[in-house]
């Protein structure tokens, strides 16, 4: 058994802040798409949903081509819904864990590839100690495998922050107008995992993901095989 | 699989790996003639119902038992077909095809069927109806509360329409875009779509 069987990565929307005409997921950074990254990442899990809006028939026919078991699902209100609305439009039915990542970042492979090792019947929420420009913090307690997030704010600042990716009940999941962290600050305290990402919000965004994968060869190394 | 869903699909394309009505106009060497007459459906110059009477016209004159054993030899996807016939009661075949033509299917996949229907008058095969997908989506919702329908030409519009869940399935070509714009998925993989439809 693969230890999670369902991820959904929300790919809806514009990217307004990075002021491109084409979709976030479809930029490309290094010279390959945000999401052929995610792709490869997720490679292994049986069932991949792709939440899509702007742009949709691009992003089909983009991931389509690289990976074409994905089920897309569409969420044509895009332009007025949440990250967390996306995530439950594509987890509406599921009975198990569900990995939800938003698809404007790009993981390092070796991080990624040991939270998913801890992933279980239990949650698992995704932290990263590089602090990126506009930080939602995670608080957080204990250490290594005891490291739990107590708290999330925008206010005072914390080691960790929220890296927009968590595994959950597909339950927690709700079609409401409110950020995902909010959502799970219901739960709390959650067992939490660091990560290391790069998330593609703005220009300085992009040129910082462009200079980190062009020096880090092994920052997501066989990346060449899902090339489109 | 929540066991108030009922779940209707295309039969052409969805289904089916091939599509019958080309299979038969090779038949009568007018694979040209039928293509034309499709494309001129697919763009919505023509609509289907006077699509498929001029397409029936022309196909008619192929005996019938013929057409049953192309339509017998046309391969069903492993994945769909096993769905289908696993779960035969809550799951219907909605096509605009013909009741006769389709026999090999409704046999082989044991679920109901709804199609065009045909009768023998004077020796002849005639057209009785031509499905309205619609129609057929609104009496199966009499009886059951909450219904998928999958498809992928612009036929399948009304069925996605009637439903409460439409997905657009690109297994052998891609589904048509006003379709993608009313569904909720969009599926190319028949194995995908059949872990997708296992959640619905």
């Amino acid at each position: 058994m693969p230890p999670v069987e369902y991820v959904i990565i929300a790919a809806a929307g514009r990217g307004k802040r990075l002021g491109r005409g084409m979709p976030k997921c479809l930029v490309p950074v290094n010279g390959i798409p945000v999401i052929n990254y995610l792709l490869f990442l997720v490679r292994d899990i049986p069932s991949v949903r792709l939440v899509i809006g702007y742009c949709e028939d691009d992003v089909i026919r983009h991931v389509r081509g690289i990976k074409r078991d994905v089920i897309f699902v569409r969420n044509p209100n895009f332009r007025h819904t949440t990250t967390l609305q996306s995530f439950f439009l594509a987890g509406r039915g599921l009975d198990s864990p569900v990995l939800c990542v938003d698809g404007d970042m790009i993981i390092e492979q070796n991080s990624f590839a040991a939270f998913l090792a801890q992933c279980g019947e239990k949650t698992l929420v995704g932290v990263s100690s590089e602090i990126s420009e506009d930080p939602v913090y995670a608080y957080t307690e204990g250490q290594g495998e005891s490291l739990s997030v107590t708290g999330f704010g925008r206010e005072r600042p914390a080691t960790y922050e929220w890296a927009n990716m968590a595994l959950i009940p597909p339950s927690w999941l709700a079609f409401e107008q409110t950020h995902f962290y909010e959502k799970l600050e219901h739960y709390l305290p959650l067992a939490a995992v660091p990560i290391r990402r790069v998330e593609i919000d703005t220009p300085p965004d992009l040129a910082a993901a462009n200079a980190l994968l062009q020096q880090d060869a092994a920052y997501c190394p066989h990346i060449g095989a899902l090339q489109a | 699989m929540r066991n108030d869903t009922f779940y209707t699909f295309d039969l052409d394309g969805t289904v089916s790996m091939e599509e019958l009505l080309p299979l038969m106009a090779r038949e009568l060497d007018l694979e040209m003639e039928l293509g034309l007459l499709t494309r001129l459906t697919l763009d919505g110059t023509l609509s289907f119902e006077a699509s498929f009477r001029l397409r029936f016209h022309i196909l008619r004159s192929i005996p019938v038992e013929t057409v049953q054993r192309i339509s017998a030899g046309v391969p069903l996807h492993p994945a769909i077909e096993a769905f289908i016939t696993a779960n035969r009661k809550r799951c219907a075949v909605v096509t605009g095809n013909l009741d006769v033509w389709a026999r090999p299917f409704i046999e082989r996949l044991g679920c109901a069927f709804h199609t065009s229907t045909s009768a023998i008058e004077n020796g002849q095969l005639t057209l009785k109806t031509v499905l309205d997908k619609g129609e057929a989506i609104r009496g199966i919702a009499r009886t059951h509360k909450r219904i998928v329908a999958v498809g992928d030409s612009f036929n399948d519009m009304s069925m996605f329409e009637e439903a409460d869940i439409g997905v657009a399935y690109g297994g052998v070509h891609d589904p048509v875009q006003q379709l993608v714009r009313t569904a909720d998925y969009v599926v190319y993989d028949g194995d995908a779509l059949c872990r997708l439809l296992n959640t619905l």
